[in-house]
């Protein structure tokens, strides 16, 4: 059966076979992706396409998917969901699937040419940032290009439709000094919606510039509360903590020191706010609606400290009585999770901003003493509820308002409400991020606790001979 | 599945005629059905079936992966590929195997289908519901099954077709009182039927989730620092598949890692073996990675990749066999059909070289004399470039002359793996409950169960952080 007269199916046989409502989701996609490990490379094409169902029965829903467009396998989709959502037995708080709702309208433009995108190309792509990086003697770890295209059809009984169309290009390169043990390693990512604002040589020199600034890296000791500029990608990491806690699904039960009395409390410091903004022009996937077809918004969760709302879906905003936020969201970590997954609160593009907003120099000439970090490890491992968090870091130490040499083996911890409160500091300078999507800023935090450990004095100096002798050329890098 | 099987025939004959050297057909057929239960609610309940085929394809020395929902096998959808060569692309070569012909059918003592959906989420529901007990404010179970039935068909005359039941529970309860708040979780699941999950474990596990939640909830912290540890046996596993394990997956050591070009070399403390094997079974327990065939039909093995503190062997999948001249060790593992198989682990552990000089708990405990007991994972992550590794502990206790004392506040270890694995003092030999520690391991964007417990492990210095 077609696309487009599938979902017609759904939505008249729905109710036939029992369904109060009944809403469905059509997805077809084309990804392709190159991946290459070294010298390695391997290339892959995704068509996919799917149906997934919400019906409504004995006040509840319950949810089923297939691929196949077949009469019986949409049937079958359709009594499986039905039966779902009676297993489920009622939720008193359950009113209804959303009804249809104006939304304002987005312009966006395709880029057809990433449609269209080649294993070919995307080998044409990675060479042209590998001379970069050859020119510099860099070697690429691992690095990947992908194209995505994605054509979705959101529609319920209730006379709710809704048609997209995204299309987005991502690469990111991962890289390192391989003549120094450990490597000095750097990475660079961007994901565009225009093809003409990804340049492979730009994108190979931000990954040189980040392998540089990482070369002749220390491990210190150090042990107290000090204060730590945190880089983009380090805020993006974190900020998966942040997400989780202010979830209405989180919130509804507790889970979460971001409880729904706080509203319009202090949660953060008076410099910081928080969106989430599915419309960002920097969001190649921006939306007018989310996946349960209700219109998108920017929504603002931290306004200069205070909280001031949630991530809220549909049948939260029923059980709040409050107006959604337009973030159902569906997914995982590949094109078919947007099938086999039903919609539940989550982000879509965040960003953090600054009341007043300093260019990152003059923040880092006001630090007496602290830790420029780059990136962290191991957030998922945090406590989401309290939002405890324990993660190894490589940054740079500041000493007097200047960038010292880099630092491996750093450990920082504290919680998150802590780290948004102790935040003084909002940088002009922002990136797009790929951690928990969304564009950041650089912020400044005070009183963290860090800690770090040198290695033995043997291993010490095992290293430090393994060094000279690379250097000197009598041996050859492990990693080379 | 007869159109798609005739579509991997169909779709082999022609790359053939193409001039590719190599072609592999994976197709796929999940059924799945989960519910998520929240504070006595059900707060959702789905079940579908994915059809489809992924298709790899070696030509002129390059590797191109495809992948086709069943819509697209209907319509008969096709990717042609234009080569590309460049001077620094390796060509891939694959190590030879023997093709092979079997069919491999998991047996379930309880087949998913004996439970109704509305008996399964009753008998949920009360488990959630007993774990919903003061301090505990919230509590999630997760429950899912997941049948995965997949032939194999390649160029070389390899068809296997497996049929692979798995099922997971996971409870998180989240503790709170006085303005403190503690999150903890326990898991129960394996490869088979309903028995692995509906026996007398299931109450245990609820249990398990809420004593680490409350107890968590009112212990001390842990000062930063480093210390003399115990390791239970998920901790081992955590130790083994995050620390060690990543770092010698054969493409990471050709890609870079701490262990390249460490092979046949001491590499950890002589008392120490590590394992990944892919036929892990303990009293009639399948570890989470059992698998009989990888996805390339490669047989699996018990591969040990570390043996008396000498480095042995990576894991591989026939292309890194052949670059390292090893043999292949059926660790190509795909996440489904939508996905290239990739080296992945299986059921890791580290276990005593020598019988004789393992220890029992107790023994371990009275060696460890004064430091800390460390049990129940949460997660972690490798930098394996840099040999940086670090993972979160749910329970956490103070031993002194050999005694468990208190139970002090859940935290994160850190350190570099090649300083810890020459730190193993002692290995113990009682295996921990595999059903208890399964998970899922996330690489290159593809989610893989894996196991499997193991036993304590006594290290000497590890840095424990607050």
């Amino acid at each position: 059966m077609e696309f487009e007269k599938a979902v017609k199916y759904v939505l008249e046989k729905g109710e036939k076979l029992g369904a109060e409502q009944i809403e469905v989701c059509a997805l077809r996609g084309k990804v392709t992706l190159l991946f290459v490990e070294k010298n390695r490379v391997n290339t892959a094409a995704e068509v996919i396409s799917g149906i997934s169902v919400r019906a409504v029965a004995n006040k509840n829903w319950g949810f089923s998917y297939t691929l196949d467009f077949s009469e019986d396998a949409l049937d079958q989709t359709i009594k499986s969901a039905i039966s779902a959502a009676k297993a489920k037995g009622e939720d008193k708080y359950f009113e209804s699937l959303p009804e249809p709702m104006k939304a304002e309208p987005l312009e966006k433009k395709i880029d057809e040419r990433i449609i269209d995108y080649t294993p070919a190309q995307m080998i044409e792509f990675y060479d042209r940032v590998k001379r970069v990086l050859d020119e510099k003697k860099i070697t690429v770890f691992f690095g990947m290009t992908a194209s995505m295209y994605f054509n979705s059809i959101i529609a319920n009984s209730l006379g709710l439709e809704h048609y997209d169309d995204v299309a987005g290009f991502g690469s990111m390169f991962y890289a390192g000094y391989v003549r120094e043990i450990p490597p000095a390693l750097g990475f660079a990512y961007k994901f565009v919606a225009n093809l003409d604002e990804i340049i492979p040589e730009e994108l190979g020199r931000e990954v040189v510039k980040e392998v540089e600034r990482a070369k002749g890296s220390k491990s210190i000791k150090y042990e107290g509360k000090t204060t730590i500029i945190l880089e983009p990608t380090a805020v993006s990491n974190l900020m998966w903590i942040f997400v989780k806690e202010i979830l209405a699904d989180s919130v509804d039960r507790g889970a979460t020191p971001f409880t729904r009395d706080r509203i319009g409390e202090k949660a953060a410091s008076n410099i910081l706010s928080i969106y989430d903004n599915v419309r960002s022009p920097k969001n190649p996937f921006a939306s007018e609606r989310d996946w349960e077809g209700v219109p998108t918004r920017r929504t603002a969760v931290i306004e200069k400290g205070e909280l001031k709302s949630f991530l809220v879906d549909y049948y939260y905003a029923r059980k709040w009585r409050i107006e959604p936020t337009g973030n159902a969201v569906k997914g995982g970590q590949g094109p078919l999770d947007y099938i086999s997954r039903p919609p539940s609160p989550g982000s879509f593009f965040l960003e953090v901003r600054g009341e007043r907003e300093e260019p990152l120099d003059s923040i880092i000439a006001d630090v007496k003493e602290g830790f420029l970090v780059r990136e962290v490890m191991g957030v998922h491992m945090s406590d989401f509820s309290s939002g405890k968090f324990s993660v190894p870091a490589f940054g740079w130490y500041i000493k007097g308002g200047e960038v010292k040499y880099p630092v491996r083996n750093l450990m920082f911890s504290g919680t998150m409400p802590q780290l948004l409160k102790n935040t003084y500091a909002v940088s002009k300078e922002k990136k797009v991020e790929a951690g928990i999507i969304g564009e950041f800023p650089y912020i400044a935090v005070r009183d963290i606790l860090v800690s770090a450990s040198p290695p033995a004095l043997k291993e010490k100096l095992g290293l430090s001979i393994l060094n000279l002798l690379i250097k000197l050329g009598v041996v050859k890098s492990p990693l080379a | 599945m007869k159109e798609i099987l005739d579509f991997c025939e169909k779709t082999i004959r022609e790359w053939l005629d193409r001039g590719a050297s190599y072609v592999e057909c994976r197709a796929e057929l999940r059924k799945s059905f989960s519910t998520k239960i929240v504070d006595g609610t059900v707060k959702s309940l789905s079940s579908g079936i994915l059809r489809g085929v992924g298709v790899r394809v070696l030509y002129r020395g390059s590797m191109y992966f495809m992948s086709y929902s069943s819509e697209g096998v209907l319509r008969g959808e096709s990717v042609v590929f234009k080569p590309v060569e460049k001077p620094w692309m390796q060509k891939v070569e694959l190590a030879e195997i023997k093709p092979v012909e079997d069919e491999v059918i998991v047996e379930q003592k309880r087949k998913f289908d004996e439970m109704s959906p509305e008996e399964k989420v009753s008998v949920l529901l009360e488990e959630n519901k007993k774990i919903l007990e003061d301090p505990v404010k919230t509590a999630e179970t997760f429950y899912e099954e997941l049948t995965v039935d997949k032939w194999i068909i390649t160029s070389e005359g390899t068809r296997i077709h497996m049929v692979m039941p798995y099922i997971y529970l996971s409870h998180r309860a989240t503790a709170r009182e006085a303005g403190k708040i503690n999150e903890s979780r326990a898991r129960l699941g394996g490869i088979g039927g309903l028995e692995v999950v509906f026996g007398e474990k299931l109450s245990k596990t609820g249990e398990l989730a809420k004593k680490r939640a409350v107890e968590g909830l009112r212990a001390k912290p842990v000062k930063p620092g480093v210390y003399r540890v115990l390791l239970d046996g998920e901790m081992n596993h955590l130790f083994a598949h995050e620390a060690v394990g990543h770092a010698s997956e054969a493409d990471s050591a050709q890609t870079g890692s701490l262990l390249a070009g460490k092979l046949g070399k001491r590499v950890a403390s002589p008392i120490v073996d590590l394992i990944d094997d892919g036929k892990f079974e303990l009293n009639g327990v399948k570890g989470f990675g059992w698998i009989p065939y990888d996805d390339e039909g490669v047989p699996t093995e018990k591969t040990y990749i570390i043996k008396g503190g000498v480095l042995v062997s990576y894991m591989t999948d026939r292309a890194t066999a052949k670059y390292f001249k090893l043999k292949p060790t059926g660790n190509a593992r795909a996440q489904d059909f939508t996905y290239p198989p990739i080296v992945r682990m299986r059921n890791t552990f580290i276990s005593a070289s020598s019988d004789k000089e393992a220890l029992s708990n107790e023994e371990l405990l009275e060696a460890l004399s004064t430091g800390l007991l460390l049990k129940g994972g949460r997660g972690g992550q490798v930098e394996p470039l840099r040999g940086t590794f670090t993972f979160g502990v749910q329970e956490v206790y103070r031993v002194e002359k050999g005694e468990i004392k208190e139970r002090l506040a859940s935290t994160s270890i850190s350190g570099n793996f090649l300083q810890v694995l020459t730190k193993i003092e002692a290995v113990g030999k009682e295996f921990d409950e595999p059903e208890s520690s399964v998970g899922f391991c996330g690489k290159s964007g593809q989610g893989m169960p894996v196991g499997v417990s193991g036993v304590w492990l006594l290290v000497s210095k590890l840095h424990v952080g607050g």
